[in-house]
């Protein structure tokens, strides 16, 4: 009897959400645009240079927004140090690149083989986005999703809707573009 | 998020920051902001010498000409009434680059000089980083806060950037040091002025973007719902910048809304920018930009000029600041026995080349400022403000510099290399500061400036100017309230 209170009583302890405490000092870094686009292009399963092109000539990342997401162009524009304050127009491009770059997996594996997105590809239910959701969270965010991610992602839908003329296409490329572009996904 | 009046306001509820009640008044800043004053800084890099420029000693004025950078009085035109000259020159070689120049100053004072002010001044660093940063904080004068971050709190209140920078990594670009002075009115860096309006659109322009209504759903769930609910976002949820990036995200409408992927675009249609094909254009306004900036693809400088000029017609900005950069800058053509006349854009280091070549470099770099100084006052003399004046009415060019260079050459020499000199002086060119106008003036005799009364603006030989009083005076000419600063008074720099 005392053990199965003790089982009990150990099964609650470890059921019970961690408390969240407020860094004091909330000592975070931006990812350097190479850096995050690494991470995206790994979660994503592309290659860098097919994450996001400008005019289809100017790599997003290397080259167009390069300065703007934290890199250094020293030769030509003599930028040897990032910006040390976010550029404002940092999260546009930041938005801009990951819209593409989610685009661009939603239309592989629509294509096929698929990587991320085929529950909803095979059949647009709760439950597909759901996996579709919880991936995404994983391969972008190197952890196991919350419930709250899930909810997050899952109701998207519902917006996406009444909004959209191809709501599974933009579901799928939205609730990417919300991972990969979320702070835990920008900063360390 | 917190508006830029609502952080004003608790601001003003926190006390006095020494600075006129009206900067923490969103009432008063409103009211500004509908009748800005543009701030353009032009930081000419290197030490630009002033006796090189509007203020060139003619050879007969000094009773030391050889020995003194003084110029042929052939050189040298000067105007009736005036205390402005132009030197044309021209030579086989930039120092030890073969590269021909001929410069033609006569031309542009002639025409501008009514729009100048010079004001000499005596600086306290020969830094070039230090040198430029105090010639925008006038030495730290006002807790650390730059003419650009004044202008743009005062009146850049109600557009989407008010500080925007479009050269990097000068002193002439550095944030101020007062954490007190709003967010918006900081600097924005902007590190590529042809590419960079197409980071100003979250989905136009892509080719497999997301449709604008469905991003800004997408956008509103990752903010309110997503990131918040996740543990990163609570334990970071006070760190600055977090804090930073959800108030620049905040941004993203007002960007967004006002289309300045196309009003800014300097860029046309064509091979390397194929804007068609995605569903975007040129700014309205391009054609007239490229025309008065043509070589905007290849030279730096011209395509900084090109976005300073949009920044401020579209309202985007009430300051912005560039100039030319220390890279060597080539724009081609055959080389024969030598490199082709004006081939040589900017000198390496700039003004800085003086080192090696001074008379050269000083020539060429000066030359290619008021290249773009004019081109610039071109187009916002051309356009409306909106209420029957022009841009320009409202527009002040500031052209600091870190410091002068040596007075003194070897005897006759015709190019010879300087080292920096505190004592110099600064152009500014505006509707708002009196034109035509030397205050202070040089001693022929030794090459150095003298200074000048700041309130009557009466010539004082003996006295120097300080970079208070030039930062004193350039803030009063556009306006800025000062109260509570303790700043020299320096109506002399005012238009009456």
């Amino acid at each position: 009897m005392r053990l199965e209170r003790l089982a009990l009583l150990l099964l609650l302890v470890a059921c019970k959400s961690e408390p969240t405490t407020v860094s004091s000092k909330g000592r975070v870094m931006a990812k350097p645009g190479a850096v995050w686009g690494q991470d995206v292009a790994n979660a994503l399963g592309l290659q860098n240079w097919e994450l996001c092109s400008e005019l289809g000539r100017y790599d997003c990342i290397a080259d167009a927004h390069l300065v703007t997401l934290g890199g250094v162009e020293p030769t030509v524009l003599g930028i040897d140090d990032p910006l040390p304050n976010a550029a404002v127009s940092a999260p546009i491009a930041v938005d801009r690149v990951a819209s593409s770059a989610c685009a661009e997996r939603y239309d592989r594996d629509k294509a096929g083989p698929t990587v991320i997105f085929g529950p909803v590809l095979a059949a647009d239910t709760p439950a597909a986005r759901k996996e579709v959701a919880g991936t995404l969270v994983r391969r972008v965010l190197a952890r196991e999703p919350t419930k709250s991610d899930l909810s997050a992602l899952g109701d998207l839908y519902d917006t996406v809707v009444p909004l959209s003329s191809d709501p599974v296409r933009d579901w799928s490329v939205g609730a990417c573009v919300i991972v990969t572009t979320s702070t835990e996904a920008l900063f360390y | 998020m917190t508006s830029r009046r609502e952080m004003l306001r608790q601001m003003a509820a926190l006390g006095a920051f020494g600075a006129g009640a009206s900067l923490f008044n969103p009432r008063a800043l409103a009211e500004t902001s509908s009748d800005p004053r543009f701030l353009i800084v032009f930081g000419a890099s290197g030490g630009g010498s002033i006796i090189d420029g509007p203020l060139a000693i003619r050879a007969s004025e000094s009773a030391n000409p050889d020995t003194i950078n003084t110029f042929a009085d052939t050189m040298v035109t000067g105007w009736d009434g005036s205390p402005f000259r132009g030197v044309d020159l021209s030579a086989g070689a930039i120092g030890p680059i073969p590269a021909p120049y001929s410069v033609n100053a006569s031309d542009f004072y002639g025409r501008r000089r009514s729009e100048l002010m010079v004001a000499t001044v005596t600086g306290t660093s020969v830094n070039h980083q230090v040198a430029q940063r105090r010639s925008i904080t006038g030495n730290e004068a006002w807790k650390g806060r730059t003419l650009q971050e004044m202008v743009a709190w005062q009146y850049g209140l109600d557009t989407p950037i008010p500080n925007v920078h479009l050269l990097a990594g000068t002193g002439f670009n550095d944030n101020g040091t007062d954490d007190t002075v709003p967010t918006y009115a900081r600097r924005q860096i902007v590190p590529d002025p042809i590419v960079w309006p197409l980071s100003l659109d979250g989905s136009k322009g892509l080719a497999n973007g997301l449709d604008p209504a469905i991003l800004a759903a997408v956008r509103k769930q990752r903010n309110e719902v997503f990131e918040p609910g996740t543990r990163f976002g609570q334990i970071f949820a006070k760190s600055p910048k977090l804090l930073e990036w959800q108030e620049q995200r905040a941004a993203q409408g007002q960007i967004e809304a006002l289309d300045l992927i196309s009003q800014l675009m300097v860029a046309s249609n064509g091979t390397n920018f194929p804007l068609d094909t995605f569903g975007l254009a040129s700014s309205p306004s391009a054609e007239a930009v490229r025309a008065v900036f043509p070589n905007y693809a290849t030279d730096p400088l011209h395509a900084q000029a090109s976005l300073a000029f949009l920044l401020l017609k579209y309202r985007v900005s009430v300051t912005v600041t560039l100039g030319p950069s220390f890279s060597f800058l080539y724009a081609g053509g055959e080389v024969t026995s030598g490199l082709p006349e004006n081939s040589v854009l900017n000198p390496p280091l700039a003004f800085d080349f003086s080192h090696q070549s001074h008379r050269a470099a000083q020539a060429v770099v000066w030359g290619r400022i008021r290249e773009v100084l004019d081109g610039l006052m071109t187009l916002l003399q051309a356009e409306d403000f909106g209420d029957g004046t022009s841009m320009w009415d409202r527009t002040m060019i500031y052209v600091p510099t870190e410091f002068g260079r040596d007075k003194t050459r070897p005897s006759g020499a015709e190019d010879w290399g300087t080292g920096h000199d505190l004592n110099n002086g600064v152009m500014v060119f505006s509707p708002l500061v009196p034109g035509d106008t030397l205050l202070g003036g040089v001693d022929p005799d030794t090459g150095l400036t003298y200074g000048f009364d700041p309130i009557t603006g009466a010539p004082e030989p003996g006295r120097t100017t300080t970079e208070p009083e030039i930062f004193s005076g350039l803030l009063g000419a556009l306006g800025i309230d000062t109260t509570g600063s303790n700043l020299p008074a320096v109506p002399a720099m005012r238009r009456s």
